[in-house]
């Protein structure tokens, strides 16, 4: 499957989220099968940790359709968050465009009020967002700039387009509301997402007003006469005016179109006192202007504009990224999904074995036995019967039923004491042959079983144990000889 | 001419047998890393052959299947019959596949027919003994019958203890089978489970395609498990550094039980974030089935704060002037820059022996308590950390290091207690950082104490810290 789209957007945040909510809900069996289908879904491992939590969260969304739907609604409201912020700003940027620039002939259009609403106040407001795109650290430590930082983010016109959004329908608002729920719920984890997500939106309405204006000015200039002037009570020469002017325009000084002459600057002053009925002429010369406002309102107002929203759209979408790694649960889901890449434990259930404990078995002495059978080639005792019987090992069966005929003979029946290697557990084989023992030598002789060697208290209490499952009253074990 | 192979050949199976009690299961638990392998110095605790399959999540491929087995009880006998079936040498397979059918289901010989089953149906045999104990002619009949099978066959040595008869093992064991190794089914370090992976392959070579991608795949899971274990540990120290406690008082409190009260709920939740780092670390390795409450290693289980962990655990006064002088350094250097090298790099000289100083006398010092005036609807706050002691994220470091390195090392076999030696620890053995190690360190811990959570430059420090990491636990 291929992964999503490369930028991760805060739908897929508010997605992840309800998806691990989900998930860690599950019974642990049910979670096996739903990660046992997202490997199935996904032969090939993502690119890396991020490129697997959307492809599973995207999978989740899949499988469930309430997530599913969810996540739907969220990218939808994202969309027309982003939409409105750019309608918004549009809608408001030809409305002032309309005003600053209205112009019926009776008086000029002053290039200082255009200049202060299209340069001058975006660049004071631009100040004023480089504030609250502080680090929060930063803020604080400077003295009342977090308070400032914090007011201006307060006051983000992303939050007007939020407000904006409550005029939706229900379904919408529920949608909107569970993705700021799910960013709610981790607040401090998700303040950087918080941050840089209200201060796109705002970026985004800035630049669609200035784009807005900008256009409606170009319009008007085309489509009707437009004539510019400058006025103010102060005291400012042209010259001086000139100069702000020629400074304003460095940067797009190589085109003299965009650049007011002094002539122009000395012919366009003027005063709503003095009416001075002016030419055709004089009114194409003052059209002169436009060049300049144009130039003025894309250079200081449009562009900047775009390398902010730029810079605030890459912060979002790293903090979205760092909020989608770090989200509470996450680490644990891909740790879970990485484990799962092979599987070496048995499907089916250990079953238990059953052994049905005998009597007791008593301790005793080997002093007293009439025979000594060595099972196995097990170590021999120094003392004890010179003519030990042997049995079992490299032996056959027929040599072990020799061995119990040549006691069958003996009268009295004897009593036997059966030396096994102490480290090698009891087996079937020996408890059969000890059976049959005691159908040679019949009831009440008794049977001594010597485990010898080199063992542990373990290995001689499974003898004991193993022996006692016989249930033969005159069947004992040698105690253990201490190390 | 070139060889033309099926697209999915037959996932070799290995069936371990062998003499009850020599580790057979304890072999299948480590190689499967199955805990529910049931081990026990009970004989006969296996009673039925259960498969585990080693299949691949990506594509539901089966690279290979190990059998547990129960063990021979009456090999003799079995044996017996099976001379009496037999016509030829050449029949010999057959007299063991009719043997298995005509005792299943009946309860004379019921293990033989579990653990013959298998090598009948084509797993080839991976026949287990201790090599602590003395080769004996009791084990010549098993042997045998294992040899009529006419499968491909290889022993492991199993020193269950000590691998005092390991030679005369080896001797007895070549006359039967082709490959003969020595591993210790308990504590067989990952290395040793994988060459035994390749010797199974010796067995057979049609096989060998399918064991070395199994080997491959383990390998790369092996790697992404230090990497991941890596990153848990890089987060532990990332949020342990950070992690502050904040209480709201009345005006009129007074603010010393809430201190204690504050002073020791921060403590429980830096432990709390030790012990979850530890568990998920523990579920990296599958070994979630670990008592979870304490890892039973006796000198992890001491108290995060006891001055006897920070004895063990801490760095040494000389390294910490190290430390101290990068750390100081950094934030020297950071006033540098801010005033655009004017201060010709005197910040940095001045924060390294400043920090260099506050190391070195402030080490044994905890974070503290601190009253801060609120001045809101006449309240007053209680802020306790973060932690600034410059020896505390290395002791949570090198603590959770060598807990991974020993849950890494554990297999699936061990039932037992987590051991560490203490002296091996005051050895200075297991917590040796070099001196660039210690540099690196410090300075990044530096670096993310001045981040929040979630943030993208805290993430890529975690990034750049779990490197760091996973460069001290890879071996």
């Amino acid at each position: 499957m291929p992964d999503a789209a490369p930028t991760p957007t805060l739908a897929d945040l508010g997605l992840l989220v309800a998806a691990i909510d989900h998930d860690q809900q599950r019974p642990v069996a049910q979670r096996e099968l739903d990660d046992k289908a997202f490997h199935a879904a996904n032969p090939t491992p993502a690119a890396d940790d991020l490129a697997t939590l959307r492809r599973w969260a995207a999978h989740r969304a899949g499988a469930h359709h309430a997530l599913g739907e969810l996540a739907r609604r969220a990218a939808a409201a994202e969309a027309l968050m982003r939409v409105l912020s750019l309608a918004l700003g549009l809608a408001v940027g030809v409305l002032l465009a309309l005003g600053v620039f209205y112009y019926d002939g009776s008086a000029r259009i002053n290039v200082l009020a255009v200049l202060a609403v299209f340069v001058f106040l975006p660049l004071a407001l631009l100040l004023l967002v480089g504030v609250a795109m502080l680090p929060m650290r930063v803020a604080e430590a400077l003295p009342g700039v977090g308070p400032l930082a914090e007011l201006l983010r307060g006051l983000s016109v992303g939050r007007v387009v939020r407000g904006v959004m409550h005029l939706l329908p229900q379904s919408w608002r529920d949608s909107l509301a569970w993705s700021r729920g799910a960013a709610g719920k981790h607040a401090q984890l998700y303040a950087e997402v918080e941050k840089w997500s209200l201060l796109t939106a705002s970026q985004a309405f800035a630049s669609a007003l200035s784009f807005a204006a900008i256009i409606t000015l170009l319009l008007l200039v085309v489509f009707s006469d437009l004539a510019f002037g400058w006025s103010t009570t102060l005291d400012i020469s042209p010259a001086r005016f000139h100069e702000l002017t020629q400074g304003l325009a460095l940067p797009w000084s190589w085109t003299a179109r965009a650049t007011p002459s002094l002539e122009l600057v000395e012919s366009s002053r003027y005063f709503r006192l003095a009416t001075n009925e002016a030419t055709p002429e004089d009114a194409r010369a003052l059209g002169g202007w436009w060049g300049f406002v144009v130039m003025s309102m894309v250079v200081y107002g449009l562009l900047p504009r775009l390398v902010v929203w730029y810079i605030c759209h890459a912060r979002q979408r790293a903090a979205i990224r760092a909020a989608l790694l770090t989200t509470p649960g996450a680490p644990a889901v891909l740790r879970r999904l990485s484990r799962a890449a092979i599987h070496t434990a048995s499907p089916e259930a250990e079953l238990g074995a059953h052994d049905t404990p005998g009597a007791e078995l008593s301790r005793s002495s080997i002093a007293d036995a009439d025979a000594v059978i060595i099972w196995a080639d097990a170590p021999r005792p120094s003392s004890g019967s010179p003519h030990p019987l042997a049995a079992g090992g490299s032996r056959t069966i027929a040599e072990d039923r020799a061995v119990l005929a040549s006691l069958g003979q003996r009268d009295p029946r004897p009593s036997v004491a059966l030396y096994v290697k102490a480290w090698e557990p009891p087996m079937l084989e020996l408890l059969d042959f000890l059976r049959d023992l005691r159908q040679t030598i019949g009831q009440g002789a008794a049977i001594t079983v010597v485990p010898t060697g080199d063992a542990s208290a373990e290995q001689h209490n499974a003898w004991h144990r193993k022996l006692t499952t016989l249930s033969d009253p005159w069947l004992s074990v040698a105690a253990r000889a201490e190390p | 001419m070139p060889q033309v192979t099926p697209p999915h050949p037959p996932a070799p199976a290995f069936a371990v047998v062998g003499h009850p009690n020599k580790g057979k299961s304890s072999l299948v638990a480590t190689l499967a890393r199955d805990d529910s392998v049931r081990i026990s110095p009970e004989p006969g605790t296996t009673v039925k052959a259960r498969h585990f399959p080693m299949r691949l999540e990506r594509d539901g491929r089966t690279l290979y299947t190990l059998i547990d087995t129960p063990g021979f009880q009456r090999a003799r006998a079995a044996l017996d019959w099976m001379r009496e079936h037999e016509t030829d040498a050449a029949s010999r397979p057959a007299a063991v596949a009719r043997f298995v059918r005509e005792h299943r289901g009946t309860d004379r010989f019921t293990d033989e027919c579990e653990l013959l089953g298998p090598l009948v149906e084509g797993a080839a045999i991976l026949y287990v003994v201790d090599g602590a104990h003395p080769y004996g002619p009791e084990y010549d009949a098993e042997m045998e019958v294992l040899r009529w099978t006419g499968r491909p066959s290889m022993a492991v040595i199993n020193p269950i203890g000590a691998a005092t008869y390991a030679d005369s093992w080896r001797d007895a064991l070549g006359q039967f089978f082709k490959v003969v190794r020595v591993v210790d089914a308990v504590h067989a370090p990952f290395e040793q489970q994988i060459n035994l992976l390749r010797a199974f392959a010796q067995l057979d070579e049609a096989w060998r395609p399918m064991l070395e991608e199994a080997v491959a795949a383990l390998l790369e899971e092996r790697s992404h498990k230090q990497r991941a274990a890596a990153k848990v540990i890089a987060e532990l120290l990332a949020d342990a550094v950070t992690w502050q406690e904040v209480q709201d008082i009345d005006q009129e409190a007074d603010p010393e039980p809430h201190k204690v009260k504050l002073r020791e709920r921060y403590r429980g939740h830096l432990r709390q974030m030790e012990r979850e780092a530890r568990e998920a670390v523990q579920e990296l390795y599958q070994h979630d089935k670990l008592d979870r409450h304490e890892p039973d290693i006796e000198v992890l289980s001491d108290d995060l704060f006891s001055s006897q962990t920070w004895r063990l655990f801490g760095l040494k006064k000389r390294d910490l002037l190290a430390i101290g002088v990068a750390g100081g350094a950094l934030m020297g250097g950071a006033i540098d820059a801010a005033m655009l090298g004017a201060s010709f790099l005197t910040g940095t000289a001045i924060g390294a022996v400043a920090g260099g100083a506050a190391a070195y006398f402030g080490s044994d010092k905890l974070a503290d308590v601190k009253l801060v005036m609120y001045g809101h609807l006449g309240r007053r706050e209680l802020k306790i950390g973060p932690m600034r002691n410059v020896q505390f994220p290395f002791v949570l470091l090198n603590r959770a290091a060598l807990h991974q390195r020993v849950i890494a090392a554990r297999t699936h076999a061990q039932r037992d207690r987590l051991e560490l030696g203490r002296a091996a620890l005051e050895a200075g053995e297991l917590n040796a950082l070099t001196t660039e190690q210690r540099r690196a360190f410090g300075r990044l811990f530096a670096k993310v104490q001045k981040t929040t959570p979630g943030s993208p430059a805290r993430l890529a420090l975690v990034a750049e810290l779990a490197e760091q990491v996973e460069a001290i636990i890879v071996p």
